[in-house]
């Protein structure tokens, strides 16, 4: 334990400099974090983008700092001093250990605690994100770095390393992506595959269990080679697993929504329904077609309401020709009773809509809905600069000193569970000296928000997670008008209602003589 | 504060008054690829002994070296440092060994007062006292980062590292390369001081520096041990012999394979005995080799000239066996 602590001291002692650097750089953090929701003059998609890069820089500290740190007693060459001093390996391993716990992680805790309190949650937070948290900045950064620098003797050849590391996560995203039309992708134009967060989680404890048994190895053996080739070896069996993930959606659906047999699923129609307002569409492009599908959705009953998560298109022609899609998310809110179905949008190659779009086909729609029902209902007051909703987050309608028409929440470490919420509208100066409308005048802010299911695991890497509700203003026939005009002001009461997942099932729809879109001139 | 390790089994070293080696090695052997840098080296090393590896650049010493001190591993062959297996010296075992390299890179951070206040806990063995003495004999400031030193200085202050806490045995690679002769000879004169109660293995490319306090001197050439013996006994063995023949008489078809570099030139013969054992029977080989022979003159050789002869003569033998070998 001696030893452990004096080395510890020694670098301590020896790389105050880069310990300083990391301080600042998450001290800046710490100070910039709360614009996410206090409003600075940057629109938000920018503001988000600024946070990350801030998060960036702290990551490049700790990079540096590891990097020094392990380097300072190399485990690569052979004329270090320590080596021919009666250092125990187990030791150094200890104590380079209870560095990176103190200069990195307590720090590192330290200010995401602070941020937690300034978003107005308790400083602890959820021991389960903090959890999901570390493990993802460990996973994803710490331990890969640690091992890293462990497998080299130099600054230089880490980041070639660490660059390589890179460019190969790259390729895998792009050979995932390679083959999205007919294959399933983690990316795919917007329209994200049903690749459950979990299996995102399950590489980073890859990452983080093999970045961890290289460092033990190479800590208990220094044998530089065979560190590397289990290094290669765990890296090429991780990317391969990953991409395996990615590409078994079918089995994920087959799990996760069983086809229903009775039930509210069995209630819910689907409609082939092309209107002028909601039209089928085609879209041609190089190498792929984009179609939309107009459906009508009927069949959900009061106080409930379905989410669509996935959707498979398959078509079939009178002289046995297939094609069938992957299963691709769809990123819609619930539909409850009474409100409009969306067009769901599919992606084929150019070559098989040329192949089938002069033949009729059978088209099949299969999707995998979530059935939900409301649950319990919580009304807050809106209120300046913030206000907190039991069960929920802590919610604000103001951004950068003047109150809006949208509602900005955030919750603790993950989503905010699937809520609809709902408020009356006043006129945008919220002074109360101004008339408000007439009854029939009244426009209601009614917006989904949250996620219906939170992965067991929801690794964050922010412990505090913003969800932005931007709704049009409905009139009380259900028509949606424009929020010009129109505010949510203080002191006026908001609903918010939960709903619960009842289960997850499929829904289908079977469309004969179907005639792929052509484009128009 | 101490922290070094509790000693393990392996760390229990015999006495300095032990007659076990405090190196030995068998056929220990290192390739890289197909180059073999060091083959079936089998050396001893004696308790309390100064060992001097030498041999030209490049012929295996910082290879042998490092195969000792666990820095590598062997491709075949076993070492054997102070009783214990060499791969396992590592940890504890390092307590009675100290290792000072020309190309060891130290933490030149620090002052040499940080320094040795670093290395200080690592040894129950450190002696405070010793530690003080080097540092007055070798004159080096403590407020000085390493970094900020020259070259002998820098050696000055591992030297002290290595000393302070009284190794049984002290591994010594080219510790004096591009010193200057002041230098050179406070750091051998500190090394002096400890002999008896540490054996010393330093390897050199410069005999000159080594001759006047080692006692025992193993030759590597292109990673073969060519012998391993005392000095004395090296120096009794070795002679520069020249006498006179008669100019006409026919040389001899075969030579003794212990005479090295011999050459003829008019009525002079002149040849290294590698084998020299009394002076009369030297000469009645002479005689019977060359019933013409004069008296012939026995003079002793300088370990530089030794060296030098032995180096000569093996290449020319590998010259001889490739070109046979080519042929």
């Amino acid at each position: 334990m001696n030893q452990i602590v004096h080395i510890f001291r020694k670098d301590t002692r020896r790389f105050w400099l880069e310990i300083l650097a990391s301080f600042t750089a998450l001290a800046i953090y710490v100070v910039h974090y709360p614009a996410r929701w206090n409003g600075v003059q940057y629109p938000l998609p920018y503001r988000q983008l600024d946070d990350n890069w801030m998060m960036g820089v702290v990551v490049v500290a700790w990079w540096l700092l590891i990097a020094r740190l392990i380097h300072a007693e190399s485990l690569v060459g052979v004329n270090h001093f320590w080596l021919t001093r009666p250092y125990e390996r187990k030791n150094l391993l200890a104590a380079k250990a209870l560095f990176v716990g103190v200069w990195i992680y307590v720090p590192f805790a330290i200010a995401q605690m602070l941020v937690l309190t300034e978003a107005g949650f308790s400083p602890l937070g959820r021991a389960s994100g903090w959890l999901s948290m570390l493990a993802l900045y460990s996973g994803v950064f710490i331990v890969p770095l640690i091992a890293i620098a462990a497998l080299t003797a130099s600054f230089a050849r880490m980041a070639l390393a660490v660059f390589g590391s890179y460019l190969a996560a790259i390729a895998c995203f792009w050979i995932a992506n390679r083959s999205e039309v007919h294959a399933v992708s983690v990316y795919s134009h917007g329209y994200g595959t049903m690749v459950p967060y979990s299996h995102f989680f399950v590489v980073v404890m890859f990452a983080f269990v093999g970045g961890a048994a290289v460092v033990l190895l190479q800590y208990a053996t220094r044998r530089v080679w065979l560190s590397r080739m289990l290094a290669v070896g765990l890296a090429v069996l991780g990317a391969g697993g990953a991409l395996a993930l990615s590409r078994m959606p079918q089995r994920e659906v087959d799990r996760q929504y069983p086809a229903a047999s009775s039930g509210v699923a069995g209630e819910l129609q689907l409609a082939f329904a092309p209107k002028p307002s909601n039209p089928l569409m085609v879209g041609v492009w190089p190498n792929n077609v984009f179609i939309t599908f107009p459906i009508d959705l009927s069949g959900v009953p009061e106080g409930a309401a379905v989410e669509v998560d996935n959707m498979q298109f398959s078509m079939d022609t009178a002289d046995g020709q297939h094609w069938t899609s992957p299963w691709r998310q769809l990123n819609t809110t619930p539909f409850l009773p009474g409100t409009h179905a969306p067009s769901l949008p599919f992606i084929l190659s150019r070559k098989d809509y040329e192949r089938l779009k002069s033949v009729p086909v059978t088209l099949h729609v299969a999707l995998a809905v979530t059935e939900l029902r409301a649950g319990s209902a919580t009304t807050a007051t809106i209120a300046n600069p913030n206000f907190p909703v039991s069960g929920f987050g802590v919610c604000s309608t103001q951004w950068e000193e003047q109150s809006q028409n949208f509602l900005l929440c955030r919750s603790e470490f993950g989503e905010l569970p699937l809520t609809y919420v709902t408020a009356a509208f006043s006129n945008n100066s919220c002074s109360g000296l101004q008339p408000q409308p007439q009854p029939a005048d009244m426009r209601t802010f009614a917006e989904w928000m949250g996620k219906a299911y939170a992965d067991p695991i929801d690794a964050s890497s922010d412990p505090v997670r913003l969800t932005f509700a931007d709704s049009g203003a409905y009139d009380n026939r259900g028509h949606l008008h424009g929020t010009r005009g129109l505010a949510l002001c203080p002191g006026t009461p908001a609903q918010f209602t939960h709903y619960d997942v009842v289960r997850r099932t499929r829904a289908y729809l079977t469309v004969p003589n179907f005639q792929l879109p052509l484009p128009e001139n | 504060m101490n922290i070094a390790p509790v000693p393990s089994p392996v760390s229990r070293f015999p006495s300095i008054a032990s007659t076990v080696p405090s190196i030995a090695t068998h056929a220990l052997t290192r390739k890289y690829g197909s180059h073999t840098a060091l083959e079936d080296v089998t050396l001893s090393v004696e308790p309390g002994s100064v060992y001097a590896l030498v041999g030209p650049n490049g012929a295996g010493k910082t290879t042998l070296i490092q195969l000792i001190m666990n820095l590598q591993a062997a491709t075949s062959g076993t070492a054997e440092v102070l009783g214990v297996p060499s791969r396992q010296i590592r940890g504890a075992a390092l307590n009675r060994i100290g290792y000072v390299s020309e190309s060891q890179e130290i933490p030149d951070w620090m002052t040499i007062e940080i320094f040795l206040n670093y290395l200080r806990p690592f040894y129950p063995t450190w002696d405070r006292a010793l530690e003080k003495q080097l540092l007055a004999d070798f004159g080096l400031p403590l407020d000085r980062k390493l970094k900020h030193l020259s070259r002998g200085m820098r050696m000055k202050a591992a030297f002290i590292g290595a000393l302070s806490y009284r190794p049984a045995l002290l591994v010594l690679d080219e510790p004096f390369s591009g010193l200057d002769p002041l230098v050179r000879d406070e750091l051998i004169q500190g090394l002096l001081d400890r002999i008896g109660e540490t054996t010393l293995f330093l390897s050199s490319h410069d005999l000159a520096e080594i001759e006047s306090f080692a006692s025992h001197v193993g030759y590597l050439e292109e990673g073969r041990l060519l012998f391993s013996e005392e000095m004395t006994t090296l120096s009794d063995r070795f002679r520069q012999i020249e006498f006179q023949v008669d100019p006409a008489s026919p040389l001899p078809p075969a030579l003794p394979g212990a005479w090295m570099e011999f050459e003829r030139s008019g009525s002079l013969v002149r040849f290294i005995h590698s084998q020299f054992g009394k002076e009369a029977e030297a000469r009645a080989q002479i005689e019977e080799i060359f019933p013409t022979a004069g008296v012939a003159e026995c003079a002793p050789m300088s370990l530089r000239s030794i060296f030098l002869a032995n180096a000569r003569t093996h290449r020319t033998q590998r010259g001889g066996l490739e070109s046979g070998g080519n042929a």
